[in-house]
């Protein structure tokens, strides 16, 4: 018995699923782009940021304040629907996790390899904000309800331009294989070639994750804190890990989709195996700081032009890059 | 290797993580809840007495449309992949994706237009003709 917990505690399934590209992972990523998203801000603003929690750099802040909203009181207010307000945001942080097990690190670091991950990826982004939407509506207050409201048409709006934006790569491609779609762009990767789909692309995630110039549904000076307004202490730590979970999925699925994923120049002395996952994590950090960025220096769009972006130009142009795609995919390619 | 096994493993371990932190408050947070804490936010003053009205909302419209466009999606990925499978029939497909394209940048300008806000009309505005 004994013998074969050690087995399958030292197995290569238990080593991707637990340590790399798993739970520890996942979550320390997590943790990371909060404490990286905060040093960024900090500097853009010329103040230090986290400095004085852990040696370097504040490091460990950020696990204080993992720690401090761990200890802290739930409230559930009175009006409320109970079982919902509670649950909804316990599923809304556990949702993003399972994007992570469809997506390739590198040709072998994986942990579930999926013809159609393509798919299953966009299945999960698109499930996600669902608990969020009802954990909104079982606050049964006003400042969510309006949140609420404007959560569901921003997401509305992006959807549909998110997945337009996925189609032209599967159709260059010749596949919804994530790991596919990698090692078709070992010529060239797929951002020179569908320029609008990656602006479309780009431009959806950072509305489907609510970042700033997005983040209307949770505009701090109009609506307090938009739909989160009557969360704190664990079930906010939940709704803030899942807002983190998808941003840093969606940069990495970015940069598999449009920027070549794990190809990169051949570093001397260093197994493949190791190179891969790190220039996919280069790329995807380049682009989650472009992300993080932009809080720091654009204010925040209105609803009117927020759905005029999405309806009115991301959807014409995601439409226009899929006829060029097939032009590309009979004529050319 | 089996694939499906790494990934019951991380499922497992994904519902362990999101179990422990939400047990972890159960022993460590404090449970004093009265009843100033369990009214609803009001930005610090008293909040308002209970009450349901009329909720007017402006864009309603860009939910049909939603749907609309939801449809064409899936129809767009369908031909998509009948292009990669069968190419013999691209120049209908063809077709049909520069139509939807057109299509597109003509809804596109003309949604400048459409009303909206679906909301019921007061006695002022139709003293107003609004």
């Amino acid at each position: 018995m004994l013998s074969e917990i050690i087995k399958l505690l030292t197995s290569e399934e238990f080593i991707k699923a637990a340590v790399f590209p798993g739970i520890t992972f996942v979550m320390l990523y997590a943790l990371f782009t909060v404490w990286y998203e905060r040093k960024l801000l900090a500097r853009v603003a010329l103040r230090i940021g986290p400095l004085h929690v852990g040696k370097i750099a504040g490091v460990f802040q950020l696990i204080a304040d993992a720690v401090k909203l761990l200890t802290k009181e739930v409230i559930v207010p009175s009006k409320s629907y109970r079982l919902l307000f509670v649950a909804s945001p316990i599923i809304g942080g556990f949702t993003p996790l399972l994007i992570f097990p469809f997506i390739p690190f590198g040709e072998n670091w994986i942990i579930y390899p999926s013809n159609v991950s393509l798919l299953l990826v966009f299945a999960v982004v698109a499930v996600s904000p669902i608990p969020f939407l009802v954990a909104a509506w079982a606050s049964r207050s006003k400042y969510p309800f309006i949140g609420m409201l404007r959560f569901g048409f921003q997401l509305f709006a992006y959807e549909v331009p998110l997945f337009l934006a996925m189609i032209p790569v599967a159709m260059v491609a010749g596949s919804l294989d994530l790991k596919a779609i990698v090692l078709a762009q070992e010529k060239f990767p797929f951002i020179l070639i569908l320029p609008f789909s990656f602006i479309v692309f780009l431009t959806s995630s950072i509305a489907e994750v609510e970042r700033i110039p997005f983040d209307i549904p949770t505009a701090e000076q109009e609506l307090v804190a938009g739909w989160t307004t009557e969360y704190s202490g664990v079930l906010l730590e939940f709704i803030q890990l899942g807002a983190y979970l998808k941003a840093d999925a969606l940069a990495i699925i970015t940069s598999i989709l449009f920027l070549g994923g794990w190809s990169g120049p051949n570093i001397p002395f260093i197994p493949l195996e190791l190179q891969q996952p790190f220039w996919l994590m280069l790329k995807s950090l380049i682009l989650l700081s472009f992300i993080l960025f932009l809080r720091g220096v654009y204010p925040r769009i209105t609803i009117d032009r927020l759905l005029d972006l999405g309806w009115r130009m991301l959807i014409p142009l995601a439409l226009l890059n899929i006829f060029i795609a097939a032009l590309l995919v009979v004529y050319v390619l | 290797m089996s694939p499906l096994l790494a990934f019951i493993l991380y499922v497992i371990l994904a519902v362990a993580t999101v179990a422990l932190m939400s047990i972890l408050p159960i022993i460590l947070a404090p449970w004093k809840g009265t009843i100033k804490k369990k009214v609803l936010f009001e930005c610090g003053q008293t909040p308002l007495p209970w009450r349901e009205e009329a909720f007017p909302y402006e864009y309603f419209p860009y939910l049909i449309i939603y749907v609309a466009y939801a449809v064409v999606g899936i129809l767009i990925f369908i031909s998509s992949m009948v292009l990669i499978e069968t190419p013999y029939i691209a120049d209908r497909v063809l077709l049909i994706f520069g139509a939807l394209t057109v299509g597109a940048f003509f809804i596109g300008l003309q949604l400048r237009e459409l009303k909206q806000k679906i909301t019921r009309q007061t006695q002022e505005d139709q003293r107003q003709g609004v």
